[in-house]
């Protein structure tokens, strides 16, 4: 467990060194993640820690990799998934370029899961999408596409519940030993960008997934992610949370299009 | 013996019983708050607050991320989310890996408000068929809080009440009734 002058000295080093500011972080949370993140990283103690990252990006990039927090499974959640596929798509698919953002985006399960309702609907071809983080290996990570096969069953049952018509998620994946990853067809529309979601400045968007990210955010934090984002939405643009995410008490427009999936609209 | 002024209680199999028995006893008006980490099904999202509400007239509820923790509310771990506590007293959601294959975890639970709550904090374990709380029961002990587990004897399965008593060796091994009587010396 980290103490909190350690928290502190720690965090004082990020945000001069990195611009990386940890007081935006749910404390708990992010102090058991620092804690395993240096041991990870093959830490003792913390000082020799701060010592080590003071001056090495690339440690710096490794550190930030682990208290990432990875997403769970594809689809989770099936019945906004249905929802997603059934209303949300269909209202904004206008024949011509779907814009959508994924900040923050980890590991990618939320996106390939877009991906693939976007192909059953035939709207990838329309699509463009954004995906964004700070971390360049969580980056990395969604490029690859790889996924241990033993989450396919839970992702495979969350695909039927949501309403896939590809009949078995496998189809959309190359198989290799223990893992399997994701076809490459299927990472065509995607641009990178290697931004917080604040540093990410694109307007007009069509639909921003945002699910159980916000978790992770202090409530100031969280307020002042939740307005940029609702600055790049075009009108009547939609931004999905989490289902135990609120954004009912800030202080910012959005409207109710599906309360109990959690889905919003400007 | 005083009540301290927040319960968690963490249960997987053979414990939804036990928490009805609980809550079928408790007066609407209770001046503690209580935390509930059940072990459930991911993707069953409704039905299992709903279940618990008919058994008593306290509010109880799957929160919202960083909702506050207020004196007279049970909480119920949401399906699919660690529950943690937060600095401020609020409710800490989490996404992140199973911790002992569950999720919700107890001993994340239990850890965090150990550090939070440290003296004022009652731990209690109930049935269930792993470790899961063990480590989270030991932590309120050594934070100075009070600790129970349901006797193994009683509990339909008892590995989770073993593991805990072992670990963190606390001398309160009580029936479901002796639960039940403690929790209402505060009313």
């Amino acid at each position: 467990m980290i103490d909190i002058n350690d928290f502190r000295k720690l965090s004082e080093l990020l945000k001069s060194r990195y611009s990386y500011d940890l007081n935006n972080f749910a404390f708990t949370i992010y102090r058991r993640r620092i804690y395993n993140a240096w041991n990870n990283l093959k830490f003792k103690n913390v000082d020799n820690f701060i010592q080590s990252i003071s001056d090495n990006d690339d440690l710096f990039q490794k550190f930030l990799f682990e208290i990432n927090v990875n997403e769970t499974e594809m689809f989770r959640d099936p019945d906004v998934w249905k929802n997603i596929r059934e209303s949300v798509l269909p209202k904004l698919y206008n024949s011509s370029e779907l814009n959508i953002w994924f900040p923050d985006a980890t590991s990618g399960e939320e996106l390939y899961s877009l991906i693939i309702v976007l192909v059953e609907l035939d709207y990838y071809k329309y699509s463009k999408i954004f995906v964004s983080n700070s971390s360049i290996l969580c980056l990395d990570q969604i490029k690859r596409g790889i996924f241990n096969k033993r989450t396919y069953d839970v992702n495979n049952i969350n695909y039927n519940k949501s309403g896939g018509v590809g009949n078995d998620l496998i189809n959309y994946f190359n198989v290799s030993g223990n893992t399997l990853k994701i076809n490459e067809s299927l990472k065509e529309k995607i641009s990178f960008v290697n931004q917080d979601a604040l540093g990410v400045k694109i307007n007009n968007l069509d639909l921003i997934i945002f699910r159980n990210k916000m978790l992770y955010f202090k409530n100031d934090f969280k307020r002042n992610v939740l307005s940029h984002l609702y600055s790049s939405l075009k009108d009547e643009g939609i931004i999905i949370c989490g289902l135990n995410e609120s954004i009912d008490s800030e202080s910012i427009e959005y409207k109710y299009f599906d309360k109990y999936n959690s889905i919003y609209l400007k | 013996m005083k009540v301290n002024k927040t319960i968690v209680i963490g249960g997987s199999a053979g414990s939804f019983q036990v928490v009805t028995s609980i809550l079928t006893e408790l007066p609407e008006k209770i001046d503690f708050s209580i935390i509930l980490c059940l072990h459930r099904l991911r993707y069953v999202r409704s039905g299992f607050v709903e279940a618990l509400r008919l058994k008593t007239k306290c509010p109880i509820i799957e929160p919202f991320d960083k909702e506050p923790i207020k004196t007279g509310t049970i909480y119920l771990a949401p399906s699919n989310y660690h529950i943690l506590v937060e600095n401020d007293h609020s409710i800490s959601l989490s996404t992140e890996e199973p911790y002992n294959h569950s999720r919700p975890s107890i001993d994340l639970l239990f850890e965090s408000a150990a550090s939070i709550y440290k003296n004022d904090l009652t731990g209690i374990i109930l049935s269930g068929a792993n470790i899961d709380g063990a480590k989270g029961l030991k932590c309120i002990k050594d934070y100075g809080g009070f600790t129970i587990v349901q006797d193994p004897k009683e509990a339909q399965i008892n590995t989770m009440p073993n593991e805990a008593i072992k670990l963190s060796k606390t001398e309160n091994i009580y029936s479901i009734n002796k639960i039940i009587s403690y929790i209402q010396q505060k009313i």
